[in-house]
């Protein structure tokens, strides 16, 4: 049963990470702009959430203004962007540097606790649930209505035009989509996403401190990385579908890794080196562990050339 | 937004455009374009030819919307458009450009692929569903114009087509809409000859049936003879030959290169002669 209790504890901790996985993919891959700013959004979203529930705001209501606060972050990195001319990594860097002051500054305090506000988790805990089932049924629920809305969003008329300013700026303005305002919308869309996870987390652990938002972009491109892994399409329904399922996959590692006896500080590095593994697997296959002169090896020494033949330098400023 | 071309005075009308580019570390400019009038009448096929760094390009992109003319007026079927940016004209101007990874979007379906051509021409970018069976029996009729079987796999990512079948569901797509002016940038130069010749037969089919004025940009001098009403050569950013059909009449491809060496002095880059 250690098994199932493992899952379990996955699902526990990371559904909730569902909408910031999804943020991730809707900006990296969707819309092809590197956004670092989910990180501060994630950050703000929670302090947002936490300042609102202290001030006798109702859980979803103090949510929603986490969202809102989120989608104002991606709209001022896209203005960064569009009207700046600025690159988006380096507004993106910009955006999060700023949002840990701008975190600071809602909370007015270095960290809030909420141990004597209802939560979202409370709430669905008075139907008589547990606090870990609590907290995987709200996970779910918010996983599975964001990747479904975004399933729906994508697939109309609108939800194609981003998608095509995502795939190619040139191609989709002279089909007549005005590509800076798909942007804008798209990181809007993104950084709410973000947001809502920095909400969530911050109603589940019961306290909002600033740091919660350092290095949480890498759980969702962890996420990210292994969703994209799973099914190998640009097809809409099955890349939502990996990135939740990898969400949940990085979970499940991480809490093994912890069950094996890896001390808690060790937790970003052992994320960063599942990362890297699930890179080196996606790019060269299981050509790292092909014998010397094996058809394999020469396929992968191939692709390794292939790559560096065609990688180009990419100049931010 | 979408205009019947046969009711308007003329398809392009470009007044005195100019187009300068600094070189490079330099305080000096290169005028690509320099002072170019042209008018193409309604329903015609106009070859454009001309060596490389001649203006062409930059022409079509001052047309199509992506640069902007320093001086003069373009309009395209009687509107003015010379400041409009590029998601404006749609409509107005289709383009299909030479490599078909600008196109089409490899990512989506050719089903997806139309139904953003048709949602430009509309202006509809609303929650409805973008797949429409409306959307789908345009894009099995515009394609089944090309007889290649392509109206059978609109639900096949655009990526998995084959160069020659990109081009196609590319021109199906720009001619769909019925635009004002249809430019074709070397649109079949990529391809294979025998591809290049049935993709650039079909496009003349298409374009005549459907009278759509046609601006084409090719390095084929065959292509450019045999495809179209009137021939226009650029040379140093401006129109140094304009023949009309009558002009056209009986000219071989050994003709014209002789009649391009001797006004420029230069020889032409002819794909069917390296060929």
């Amino acid at each position: 049963m250690d098994i199932l209790n493992t899952l379990i504890i996955g699902a526990q901790v990371g559904l909730i990470y569902g909408p910031l996985a999804l943020g991730i993919y809707f900006a990296l891959n969707v819309m092809s702009l590197p956004d670092l700013t989910l990180e501060g959004s994630f950050g703000v979203g929670g302090a947002t959430t936490a300042i609102l529930l202290v001030n006798g705001l109702d859980p979803a209501t103090a949510l929603a203004g986490g969202v809102a606060s989120g989608m104002a972050m991606g709209f001022l990195t896209a203005c960064l962007h569009v009207y700046l001319h600025m690159n988006v990594l380096l507004a993106g860097i910009l955006m999060t540097t700023a949002a840990w002051s701008i975190s600071l500054a809602i909370m007015g305090a270095g960290n809030i606790s909420l141990l004597s506000q209802a939560t979202l988790f409370d709430w669905v805990g008075s139907f008589g649930l547990t606090s870990q089932w609590s907290q995987i049924v709200v996970g779910a629920v918010f996983s599975l209505v964001i990747a479904g809305a975004l399933i729906w969003l994508l697939h109309t008329n609108y939800g194609m035009s981003l998608r095509a300013a995502g795939l190619n700026i040139q191609t989709a303005r002279s089909l007549g989509i005005r590509t800076e305002m798909c942007q804008i919308a798209g990181l809007i869309i993104a950084n709410g996403l973000a947001a809502m996870t920095g909400g969530l987390v911050v109603q589940s652990q019961g306290f909002m401190d600033v740091s919660i938002q350092t290095g949480v972009i890498v759980i969702g491109l962890a996420a990210l990385m292994i969703g994209m892994s799973i099914f190998k399409t640009p097809r809409i329904v099955p890349s939502i579908v990996g990135v939740i399922l990898g969400i949940f996959i990085y979970r499940v590692v991480v809490t093994l890794a912890l069950k094996l006896g890896l001390p808690p500080y060790f937790i970003k590095l052992a994320t960063a080196i599942v990362v890297f593994i699930i890179v080196a697997m996606r790019s060269h296959g299981f050509g790292f562990i092909a014998l010397p002169g094996s058809e394999r090896a020469r396929k992968a020494a191939r692709e390794h050339l292939d790559y560096l033949e065609n990688d180009r330098v990419v100049n931010i400023t | 937004m979408s205009s019947t071309s046969h009711e308007v005075g003329s398809a392009l009308k470009i007044v005195n455009v100019v187009k300068r580019f600094k070189t490079p570390g330099r305080h000096e400019f290169f005028t690509a374009v320099n002072r170019v009038n042209l008018t193409i009448e309604p329903g015609s096929i106009v070859a454009m030819v001309g060596s490389n760094g001649s203006g062409k390009s930059t022409l079509l992109s001052m047309i199509a919307g992506s640069q902007r003319p320093d001086e003069g007026e373009v309009y395209v079927a009687d509107q003015e458009v010379t400041d409009m940016p590029s998601w404006q004209r749609t409509g107005l101007v289709a383009l299909v450009r030479q490599n078909p990874e600008n196109n089409v979007f490899s990512a989506l379906t050719i089903a997806e692929n139309f139904a953003l051509a048709d949602a430009g021409k509309s202006k509809r970018f609303n929650l409805r569903p973008a797949v429409t069976q409306r959307v789908r029996d345009l894009a099995r009729t515009a394609l089944a114009q090309f007889g290649m079987g392509l109206e059978d796999r609109i639900d096949n990512l655009a990526g998995n087509l084959s160069g020659g079948q990109r081009q196609a569901v590319s021109v199906a797509m720009a001619t769909c809409r019925n635009p004002g002016l249809l430019l074709l940038d070397e649109h079949v130069s990529a391809l294979d000859p025998t591809r290049a010749r049935i993709v650039m037969e079909k496009t003349e089919d298409i374009v005549r049936a459907r009278k759509v004025a046609t601006l084409m940009v090719t390095h084929d001098m065959s292509h450019a003879i045999r495809h179209s009403d009137r021939l226009i050569l650029m040379h140093r950013g401006q129109i140094t030959m304009d023949l009309g059909s009558e002009g056209k009449a009986g000219l071989t491809v050994a003709d014209l290169l002789r009649r391009f060496e001797s006004l420029t002095g230069e020889t032409l880059p002819d794909s069917a002669v390296l060929a």
